[in-house]
């Protein structure tokens, strides 16, 4: 049974073409994968499904009807839900409030509604879910998982037709992941449509039953998941070949840069030593939540530490100052946050570090930033109309590299990355894996931070695996499975 | 870790909070009365329910505002001009029944919040800006249509005068009225799902707008209330005082109505705050204003303390926040898959 079609839906943002004759129909019962690149149109067709936004050509009909532009809560209550990567629940109020808030008079047939009444019927929809949370914790004190299974509860409290999961997976652990794929697979069982948007094509692989790929607006091609691989996949959506796999050619190792030693903060990590020297890419692997962010903070001395020791270049680097100017540079996990400004300029973003190296006894000199940023925007390749344009305006891998290239102004020897391509298409992931890797051939070194398997495994020479604030052990990438490194972070003996 | 037990801490912490400042509302009744004997004489004591009356009233407002992430500023700019509008009209009409008198006061305060109401929810203007602009504008206003002339205790009605000193039971109708509102506004918050929803917006406003719930509607119609509210405040004002002069009616009043809510555990950023924590701020305010001056510490002491004591209180809840907080965040970290 066809539950949404679109045909012909075309939308122009100014004169730019985001979206060229889409035909798309979405079965009831299925779960259907929409691929792409960044700025291939995916968000786009799918505020145009939600009827958040009207195409400017074409028609999309839901059951039978053709949809019209409008809010959230109207597509809500046709049962289309938007599930968003970190759920946007209320905080302050409990489990049970953040599922029933919304609740209408006469959705409840005009009588008068008690929220405190509902436990039962939360119990009722959580347990659909196989989710254990109580219907009177606080939202704020869940993770993040367990707050996609409240987003998802207050969406099955109607009568629940399409939902449409947004990269849901990002910030999941791998047993959060499974538990969501089970979840969703119930809900299809029962006759759910779900639309899911991601860019992890092993998991995309896994969960959907047909999957659509969108390259510059158009859609290229809609295949069963039983009929195609990961390859045709990349193909499809790139447009051509690549070599997915970064050739690591044995490193020509030099002095150690950088050497941390019985490093421990008071929560998050203990007594961790490592050397990293010119030449290498050093890979710190574990599960989410087991203290990597913190100790790559730790060392660039953005957190406090309560013992231990950090040398850089046999200086020892208390302060992000002394790290800075120590030649150490720190890309980090969220760009959005920490990583850039994003109602800023590219221009500003890649200066604002960099001042004490552009100006003049004090004194900026903008023609100087200027020719910086755009040899930084050359060099990178990163794709902006002008170094003036706002950081927030571009898409996540430009945005990434932003993110890097600004520490590039400087003459650095290490760079520590964080996540360097979470949420960052597949051509740019290539390019930014290039880039490390030619920053490490240069002479100078890399620390790394990645959840994402394949990069762990293909980008370091070395990986260390923490495991709940320690170091668990060392594997060389020659030697690295997913297993070895799974076996590390877990615990799990061979 | 188990979800309910996270529930209770927090509700226990709310617990444990409120019975702190009822503590420090003993422990300050204590320390004024061996003070000064004075303190406790019945006169001193009904002025100071009086005068937390009418400081209750305009704090229960506050809360509601502050619920939803806005704070209202011209509070007492506004209690001061509906005052002044009220004692005018009393002494022209000095016929007129004393409840129509003091619907007029609500009346005043209610358009005067639906200016702040428009500012924000529709001209979507942040909340302290606007309000700070009516602050000046509402006690400009009040001047002018004053004239510059106060209201004078012979152009006040004595019935006026009497709900500030009797009542049913001997109790003053300030205080029934101030009773009425503080139960008014719990049920609102506990028991409506309009209340509830006031929080949902001050906790995640863009989430509220995804939900479809009347941010707009709501925040405005919180403004407004805020405004009858301070409103009735006047009319008390009147009562109490039996004088309105333009200059000073309610000036300063928003420092103390903000410092008892905060007080009370009203979260500054919006979504969280109870009405027994809102009547022990107050208390704590009130008591502290008139003990200091009963016990002879001067005004420029008073205005230290009180400002004091709103740091204690916000720095003392942060820090227990956070550290609940760092206990949840390092047991969920501990839960590795």
């Amino acid at each position: 049974m066809i539950l949404l079609e679109c045909q012909q839906v075309s939308k122009w943002y100014g004169t730019a073409k985001v979206l060229d004759e889409v035909d798309l129909t979405i079965e009831a019962g299925e779960i259907h994968a929409i691929l792409g690149e960044n700025g291939a149109g995916k968000s786009t067709l799918v505020k145009i499904i939600a009827g958040l936004v009207s195409p400017d050509r074409g028609q999309v009909f839901f059951d039978g009807i053709q949809s019209r532009a409008g809010s959230v809560a109207a597509a809500q209550s046709l049962g289309i839900a938007l599930i968003h990567q970190e759920p946007r629940l209320f905080p302050d109020l409990t489990v049970m409030e953040n599922i029933w808030i919304d609740q209408k008079l006469r959705e409840s047939g005009g009588r008068r509604f008690r929220l405190s009444k509902m436990g039962d019927r939360t119990e009722e929809l959580l347990s659909r879910l196989g989710s254990l949370v109580s219907p009177n914790a606080r939202v704020a004190f869940l993770s993040v998982a367990d707050q996609q299974m409240v987003d998802i509860a207050a969406a099955l409290r109607r009568d629940l037709k399409l939902l449409i999961v947004d990269e849901p997976t990002a910030s999941l652990t791998p047993s959060e992941v499974t538990n969501l794929f089970r979840v969703m697979r119930g809900l299809r069982d029962q006759g759910v449509a779900i639309i899911f948007i991601g860019h992890r094509l092993e998991e995309i692989l896994e969960i959907s039953d047909r999957i659509t790929v969108l390259r510059d607006g158009k859609l290229v091609r809609t295949l069963n998941q039983s009929e195609t691989n990961e390859d045709e996949l990349i193909r499809l959506m790139i447009g051509r070949d690549i070599d997915t796999a970064v050739e690591s050619a044995s490193p020509q190792l030099g002095e150690t840069l950088l050497s941390v030693s019985h490093l421990s903060d008071e929560a998050h990590f203990s007594d961790i030593s490592l050397e990293l020297r010119r030449g290498e890419i050093l890979g710190l692997g574990g599960l989410v939540g087991s203290g990597r962010s913190e100790f790559l903070e730790t060392v660039f001395g953005a957190r406090s530490r309560t013992q231990g020791q950090v040398m850089l270049n046999g200086k020892e680097i208390f302060s992000i100052h002394e790290a800075i100017s120590g030649g150490m540079g720190l890309v980090p996990e969220d760009r959005g946050r920490n990583g850039l400004i994003l109602l800023s300029s590219v221009l500003n973003n890649i200066s604002a570090p960099n001042l004490e190296i552009t100006s003049w006894h004090g004194v900026r000199r903008p023609f100087k930033e200027i020719r910086n940023a755009d040899e930084i925007v050359s060099r990178l390749r990163i794709k902006v109309a002008d170094v003036r344009q706002l950081a927030g305006e571009l898409s996540g891998g430009n945005q990434q590299r932003v993110s890097l290239g600004k520490w590039l102004v400087r003459d650095l020897d290490v760079i520590l990355v964080d996540e360097p391509t979470r949420g960052v298409d597949i051509g740019s992931k290539m390019e930014i894996h290039a880039l490390l890797r030619k920053f490490a051939d240069s002479g100078k070194a890399v620390l790394m931070v990645s959840s994402d398997m394949r990069e762990l495994l293909s980008v370091p020479d070395r990986i260390l695996v923490m495991r709940e604030g320690r170091l668990n052990g060392e594997i060389p990438s020659s030697g690295a499975s997913e297993e070895s490194v799974m076996r590390l972070a877990t615990g799990v003996a061979a | 870790m188990n979800p309910l037990t996270v529930t209770s801490t927090w509700r226990s912490l709310g617990r444990l909070r409120e019975a702190g400042i009822a503590g420090v509302v003993v422990l300050l009744i204590v320390i004024f009365g061996s003070l000064n004997p004075l303190f406790l004489d019945r006169d001193n004591l009904s002025s100071i329910v009086v005068s937390v009356g009418i400081l209750m009233i305009l704090a229960i407002g506050q809360m509601l505002v502050i619920i939803t992430r806005n704070i209202d500023l011209s509070v007492g700019s506004v209690l001061g001009l509906s005052a002044m509008v009220m004692g005018m009209v009393g002494r022209e009409l000095p016929e007129m029944p004393t409840y129509l008198l003091i619907l007029i006061a609500m009346l005043v305060g209610a358009l005067a919040g639906a200016v702040n109401g428009i500012l924000v929810a529709v001209a979507r203007v942040p909340s302290i800006i606007a309000t700070l602009g009516t602050l000046a504008i509402f006690r400009g206003l009040t001047f002018l249509v004053s004239n510059n002339v106060q209201v004078d205790p012979e152009d006040v009605a004595d019935e006026m005068q009497d709900l500030a000193s009797s009542g049913p039971l001997g109790i003053p109708w300030l205080v029934i009225f101030a009773a009425i509102v503080v139960v008014l506004a719990w049920w609102f918050t506990t028991r409506t799902m309009s209340g509830k929803r006031l929080y949902a917006i001050g906790s995640n406003p863009e989430a509220a707008e995804m939900r479809g719930l009347n941010v707009l509607g709501m925040t405005f119609g919180v403004f407004v209330l805020m405004g009858a509210l301070a409103g009735l405040g006047g009319a008390m004002y009147v009562a109490r005082f039996a004088t309105v002069n333009p200059a000073d009616a309610g000036l300063g009043f928003e420092l103390a109505v903000i410092s008892a809510v905060v007080i009370g555990g009203t979260n500054i950023f919006g979504g969280s705050g109870t009405v027994i924590g809102t009547v022990l701020g107050t208390m704590l305010v009130g008591i502290l204003s008139n003990g200091l001056t009963v016990v002879g510490v001067s005004g420029f002491w008073q205005r230290f303390a009180s400002g004091a004591i709103i740091l204690i209180a916000i720095i003392a809840d942060s820090f227990v926040r956070k550290r609940i907080e760092r206990r949840q965040s390092n047991q969920t970290m501990a839960r590795v898959r």
